[in-house]
């Protein structure tokens, strides 16, 4: 099923490939003007070594205020170059600046479209949960966590998941854990205070509500990360608001479909749909 | 001039996703896919590549097999290889590094760090 989708050209591919080209444009400029700015460096050097041999060149008996007018006017033509140069140095360490800023945007949108796009191309339970911990292991680098799911009515969320150990080994979760508190109580991934001090073996360090609509459907809970992986970055933030916002939907919908393959209707069971929300 | 091959090897299509991705930011790269160890092989026999990179744990050939394969082969003494782990693959790296793999680069993946190894390895600036 993977191997098909992956052959096919979607409008997401053609997303991501003019977001490429934009900044593959970005780096060619970026480029150009730091070849540019050598230009007029070695421009400098070359304009250094010609006042000096003008000096050297001139007849021994040119009067000294032609000799001081030609001085002066050297001097303003050095004198502008420098700045020239000058600001084409700070152009260049701010061009510097944002082909890395680029570059790392660059980074997270790759990074983001591929969680999204294999997050979204799976009808199947278990390849999406499974996608869930490849995100996890591999984009954010986590090293020991699990996928949990709310218990019915009881506010406790027990593990369906996890990487690094086995579900039944993690605790259930409740809302007596203040992350977990904070992560449902706002709907936003908590990140444990590092003034905490060292977590124990069953408290999560990050807490990632998978909300469907505003109800929390489960958790995602970070135990550890790799040993590596040595702070949490902005793209693994938006990791985790990325599955916040979308991991619930795609397992609760690939589970519904696994329980009920017959689920997809004739055309006309959807448009009869459509029009009864019309009405 | 011939266009340069990359090869990546890995079961997860995250993964080679999110490889794939990086690898097209280096110019005049082409990238192909392998699902495991054996499509490599069958792939590196109908095309030539330049550098492969491979995962280690996969299904019916892993990493550790394939670097070995590969070395093995006279036609392939001098191609690249580099191996994807974890932290908890110490024993794994060490090995592969041994049986001729070329570099190695850790989870989480970063874009930087994998185009930073290829380039370095294929010699481009």
């Amino acid at each position: 099923m993977h191997d098909a989708d992956e052959n096919q050209e979607t409008p997401i591919d053609e997303k991501a490939g003019t977001i490429r080209q934009v900044f593959r444009k970005g780096e060619q400029f970026i480029e150009e003007l730091l070849a540019e700015n050598e230009r007029l460096k070695m421009r400098v050097v070359q304009l250094e070594d010609e006042l000096q041999s003008a000096r050297q060149s001139v007849p021994p008996d040119t009067s000294a205020e032609k000799l001081q007018r030609i001085l002066e006017s050297l001097k303003k033509e050095h004198e502008t170059l420098r700045r020239r140069y000058e600001a084409i140095l700070q152009d260049s360490a701010r061009y510097k600046e944002r082909y890395q800023s680029i570059e790392e945007e660059n980074e997270k949108m790759a990074n983001l479209f591929v969680a999204s796009y294999q997050l979204h191309s799976t009808m199947d339970f278990p390849t999406a949960t499974q996608v869930v911990i490849e995100i996890l292991l591999n984009f954010v680098g986590a090293g020991r966590f699990g996928i949990f799911l709310a218990d019915g009515s009881s506010p406790s969320f027990s593990p369906l998941a996890a990487h690094g150990a086995e579900p039944r080994d993690l605790p259930v979760l409740t809302t007596d854990n203040a992350l977990v508190a904070d992560a449902v109580s706002t709907g936003q991934p908590a990140v444990r205070d590092t003034s905490l001090g060292a977590p124990t073996e069953s408290e999560p360090v990050v807490c990632v509500p998978l909300r469907l609509g505003q109800e929390i459907r489960g958790l995602v809970a970070i135990f550890s990360f790799l040993q590596q992986k040595t702070e949490i970055v902005q793209l693994d933030l938006d990791l985790f608001g990325l599955l916040t916002d979308n991991a619930a939907g795609v397992l609760e919908s690939t589970f519904v479909l696994g329980k009920k393959p017959d689920q997809f209707q004739p055309i006309d069971a959807y448009r009869r749909m459509l029009e009864e929300n019309h009405a | 001039m011939r266009e340069l091959q990359a090869l990546i090897v890995e079961d997860s299509p995250t993964m080679r996703q999110l490889l794939a991705l990086a690898l097209a930011r280096i110019r005049g790269l082409h990238v192909a896919q392998a699902n495991d160890g054996l499509d490599a092989l069958k792939q590196l026999a109908s095309n030539q590549f330049d550098i492969i990179l491979t995962d280690i744990n996969m299904p019916i050939m892993d990493g550790l097999k394939l670097v070995k394969r590969v070395r093995n082969d006279d036609r392939y003494q001098g191609l690249p290889i580099v191996i994807i782990t974890t932290e908890g693959g110490e024993e794994d790296r060490k090995r592969a590094l041994a049986l001729g793999a070329n570099a190695y680069i850790t989870k989480p993946i970063r874009a930087p760090q994998v185009i930073e190894t290829v380039k370095a390895l294929l010699g481009l600036s």
